[in-house]
């Protein structure tokens, strides 16, 4: 050691070793600093940058190195050889080059070691190679312990920098560079002790050798070069700062604007957070730097969320605050590595819309009830908890008597009011357990939950009648109405909550036909007489499509000489298995359902055409229902039949009942006027039944009068019958309209008819309906007599 | 009371049967506590009136606003402690006629019988509603000083 102390102190220029220190602080730092900014750039400029650092980190270590020879005072001549000089930078240069190649990404410390050995290795190359090409004149001898010693100390020290450059911990990876120079501290002294020159007259200095003098220019040249790239390097690095400075700023800004909160953090510590978050903790601005992440998002492993995978998860504020929160958590490259950053999103909203979604979707808005849906739902869930309970419950449904009155003749608003106040009525009367839905209009459905007996449904049903029964006040007007109520229970009228609705509803319409504000529970009955009508209504449609009809022709005679006027066009449904249907059982239903409509036009149309080829003086006569006077393009439908058979106007004959007329008795008369007009005949049909008002005869001119059949069965021999026969007889010729008397079945109702004064007869007497190749038979018979 | 202060002045008066059961102790046991909730109630709405029970039927008057006096009228057809709401009177009035009590009580005295009897067998509800209005205007006015004292009434 002593000899070292001496070797520096004593056989070294002190100003040249500084110089070489100052050099090598100098290299150093402008090989780091263009190293980093290799790094920092991409392409290109990276592999040009990282050339510079690894020649000037060469350049540092040969610089130094020459510089410490320049420092060295040998006291003799010494020269430098300048081939070997050349050697060692290039040496130098290819040994760290390869090194640092080596060392890039390099994560197994050993490896690191072996680098660092081989760093090593290239400096010690880089100096005994110097030290082979200082040549002086004498012997040059060396101390092999001191080399053995120092040459592994520096190598173990190169290994060891290296391994701690490549080191996580920021402390370790400080002590790199302080070791790698003392790395190199030890290598060139030791060498530089170890060597020992002895003068020697007799040995010259080789010709080629190169004079220091020489050297040193060369040298300080390249040291000068080493300060400019460190220049070069220090602004690079000032730039590379401040633009990182910028890139902060921008973010922190852009995190600012961003609606979600963000939180930078390092582990389990938040470093930085934006706005959105603090404003969603309502903290201050920089209040969460340094807080715990599990102190805030408790019940989350921040460190086992996979990353772009959102979490739910709760945040609590310092005041306790609790917020349903979405996590997403990633890893983004900020500044010099990659960082955690959590995206933290409030979803109060979302939750708060999603609820209010949950409640539009199951409850009524107008009443608050559960709506159809959510009572399907209910009783979906009943049925299922019985299966398990074996409780019997009921189904109830009800609806408002004269519900539609209110609601035409006060308003829809007043109409909502008391469907409200009818939902909190029905509230009233429910059982603790029971639940009432709203399924639609003026619908309701009660889930009677449990029931210790039947009669239980009935003492509901009772209430529900009672309470809705009592007046409502609404807006200072009395409303009066009424609730019918329907039931089914479970097991017994049926399990599956569709069939037990279904059956309420049935048993609905049942007390409601029975006469309203009454209770009816389902009768297996009722659903058998449902189907039938169901299964008439599914073969009328077919019948209509299949074309299964048939008119009949029933003759209509002249009172007085007997001959055949007219005929009335009768429907007759010939049924593939039932055999001919009565139109009593068909007709009622084709009217409910509409298909009245399609039958009818049929018929009209089938008469015309078949009428078109009669003898001229005979006329069809045919039926017209109340549904078919409600679609407004008849009076077009009779003169489209008319011109489609060739038949003149004056030929057929309208039959109406007063049911025609008691609706929409505006719309009737304006349509009955256009028929009329159009030239066809219109008949007062069934005259002396129903309210058979004479405000008809005088506020439409029907053409003719059909008498009823019910007063003729009485004729002659009920006094009745007979003076109002003849009564409408005398009126009807007054108003001169035409007179026929339907349903004669006697010689003498015919001698009574014609004596009072009748035009036409109809009835068994002469003919019943015929098909109309028997009627024109008939005819022909007739007009043969 | 000046017609000025009361644009909005409503009344509405039922009669319905009591479903009550007990003894007549029970029954007034029952009585005087919704006697004390309808008071409450009636005041915080601003209504007044008064209850006439005849042991079969009760008539009540409600006087007040016409919102609030609907909105008792809804809680009132409720309750299913009485049944067969009917209701007698109702309409915009220019003052109460039935005092300023929120809910007095009238009991009929030894002289009411033939009213009595009307109001609880008349089929007509007219003639009933009638003899009920008569029967309370008779009980409440000569002694204007001790509506809604319940003791005195409940002779």
């Amino acid at each position: 050691m002593r000899s070292v102390y001496i070797c520096l102190t004593q056989a070294h220029d002190h100003q040249l070793i500084l110089l070489a220190a100052g050099t090598c602080v100098v290299g150093v730092y402008g090989s780091f600093s263009v190293a980093t900014h290799a790094a920092r750039s991409e392409g290109r400029s990276a592999t040009l940058w990282a050339g510079a650092s690894i020649v000037a980190s060469g350049c540092t270590a040969w610089a130094t190195h020459m510089i410490g020879l320049l420092a060295f005072r040998p006291g003799m001549p010494a020269g430098f050889d300048p081939y070997l000089t050349a050697l060692s930078l290039l040496v130098a240069i290819a040994g760290i080059g390869i090194s640092v190649a080596l060392a890039i990404g390099q994560r197994k410390r050993v490896h690191r070691f072996l680098i660092g050995v081989l760093l090593g290795s290239s400096i010690a190359a880089l100096h005994y190679l110097g030290e082979a090409s200082y040549l002086v004149a004498g012997t040059v001898t060396w101390d092999p312990p001191l080399l053995a010693v120092s040459i592994p100390t520096s190598l173990l020290m190169f290994g060891v920098a290296m391994v701690v450059t490549g080191e996580r911990r920021r402390d370790l990876r400080r002590a790199g560079a302080p070791l790698l120079v003392a790395a190199i501290g030890v290598l060139h002294f030791g060498g530089m002790t170890a060597m020992t020159l002895a003068f020697d007259p007799e040995r010259s200095l080789p010709p080629h050798a190169v004079p220091p003098e020489v050297i040193a220019p060369v040298v300080a040249g390249v040291s000068l070069g080493l300060l400019a790239l460190a220049v070069v390097g220090l602004r690079l690095t000032l730039q590379a700062r401040a633009q990182a400075r910028r890139d902060q700023q921008r973010l922190r800004e852009l995190a600012n604007l961003a609606v979600e909160g963000l939180a930078v953090c390092d582990d389990d510590m938040i470093t930085t957070a934006n706005r959105s978050l603090e404003r969603l903790l309502s903290v201050n601005p920089g209040e969460l730097n340094g807080r715990r992440l599990s102190d805030l998002l408790p019940g989350l492993a921040v460190a086992a969320l996979p990353e772009r995978e959102e979490r739910e998860a709760e945040l609590v504020g310092t005041d306790g605050l609790r917020v349903p929160v979405r996590v997403l958590r990633s890893k983004v490259p900020l500044g010099s590595g990659l960082q955690t950053v959590l995206a933290i999103r409030d979803q109060r909203e979302r939750l708060q819309t999603e609820s209010k979604i949950r409640t539009l979707a199951y409850s009524d808005a107008l009443t608050g009830l559960p709506n159809r849906a959510h009572f399907h739902d209910l009783l979906a869930h009943h049925v299922a908890s019985y299966r398990e309970h074996d409780r019997a419950f009921a189904v109830l449904v009800l609806d408002l008597d004269r519900f539609k009155l209110v609601n035409d003749t006060l308003g829809h608003g007043l109409g909502d009011v008391l469907l409200c106040k009818t939902a909190q009525r029905l509230k009233a009367a429910l059982g603790e357990h029971d639940v009432v839905a709203r399924l639609g209009g003026d619908e309701f459905a009660v889930l009677q939950a449990d029931l210790p007996n039947p009669e239980v449904v009935q003492v509901l049903a009772g209430r529900i009648i009672e309470l809705i029964g009592r007046p409502f006040l609404i807006e200072g007007q009395l409303v009066n109405v009424g609730a019918s109520v329907g039931a089914a229970l479970a097991p017994v009228d049926g399990i599956e909550p569709s069939q037990l609705v279904r059956n309420a509803d049935l048993a609905l319409y049942k007390a409601k036909t029975d006469g309203k504000g009454t209770f009816r529970r389902f009768d297996p009955v009722l659903d058998a007489r449902v189907q039938a009508r169901r299964s008439l209504e599914a073969d009328l449609r077919r019948a209509i499509a299949m074309q299964e009809f048939e008119v009949y022709y029933q003759p209509l005679v002249d009172a007085r000489s007997g001959r055949i006027t007219a005929a009335e066009a009768l429907v007759r449904w010939r049924h593939p298995e039932r055999g001919l249907v009565s139109p009593a059982d068909f007709i009622p239903l084709a009217e409910e359902t509409g298909l009245i409509g399609p039958l009818g036009q049929w018929v009209l149309r089938t008469a015309c055409a078949q009428a078109a080829h009669w003898p001229s003086h005979i006329r069809v006569a045919v039926n017209l229902s109340p549904a078919q006077f409600r679609d407004l393009r008849l009076a077009d439908t009779v003169k489209a039949a008319l011109a489609a058979s060739g038949l003149t106007a004056d030929r057929l004959e309208l039959e109406i009942t007063e049911g025609v007329l008691l609706a929409d008795e505006e719309r009737t008369l304006a349509t009955l006027t256009r028929l009329r007009a159009a030239g066809v005949s219109i008949s007062m049909d069934d005259f002396g039944t129903g309210y058979s008002s004479l405000s008809y005869l005088r506020r439409f001119p029907f053409d003719k009068i059909k008498v009823d059949q019910s007063f003729v069965r009485q004729l002659p021999g009920d006094l009745e019958s007979a003076a109002i026969v003849r009564a409408i007889i005398t009126m009807g010729t007054c108003l001169g309209m035409t007179i026929t008397v339907e349903g004669v079945e006697t010689a003498e109702q015919f001698a009574f008819s014609a004596a009072s004064g009748c035009d036409q007869v109809q009835g068994y007497l002469v003919s019943r309906p015929l098909p109309l190749d028997e009627f024109l038979s008939f005819v022909e018979a007739r007009e043969a007599a | 009371m000046n017609p000025q202060d009361t644009p909005d002045l409503f009344r509405l008066v039922y009669r319905s049967r009591s479903t009550f059961e007990g003894t007549a102790e029970d029954v007034q046991r029952a009585i005087d506590k919704t006697l004390a909730t309808s008071r409450t109630r009636n005041a915080e709405a601003g209504i007044t009136g008064t209850l006439l029970f005849t042991r079969l039927f009760f008539v009540q008057a409600l006087e007040g606003p016409a919102a609030a006096v609907e909105a008792i009228f809804d809680r009132i057809c409720c309750d299913l402690r009485h049944v067969n709401v009917e209701v007698v009177e109702c309409g915009p009035v220019l003052e109460p006629i039935f005092g300023e009590d929120p809910m007095s009580y009238l009991v009929p005295d030894a002289g009411s019988g033939a009213l009595v009897e009307r109001v609880e067998h008349d089929t007509e509800l007219a003639d009933a509603a009638a003899a009920a209005m008569k029967l309370m205007a008779a009980l409440i006015r000569p002694q204007p000083h001790a509506i809604g004292s319940v003791p005195q009434f409940a002779a």
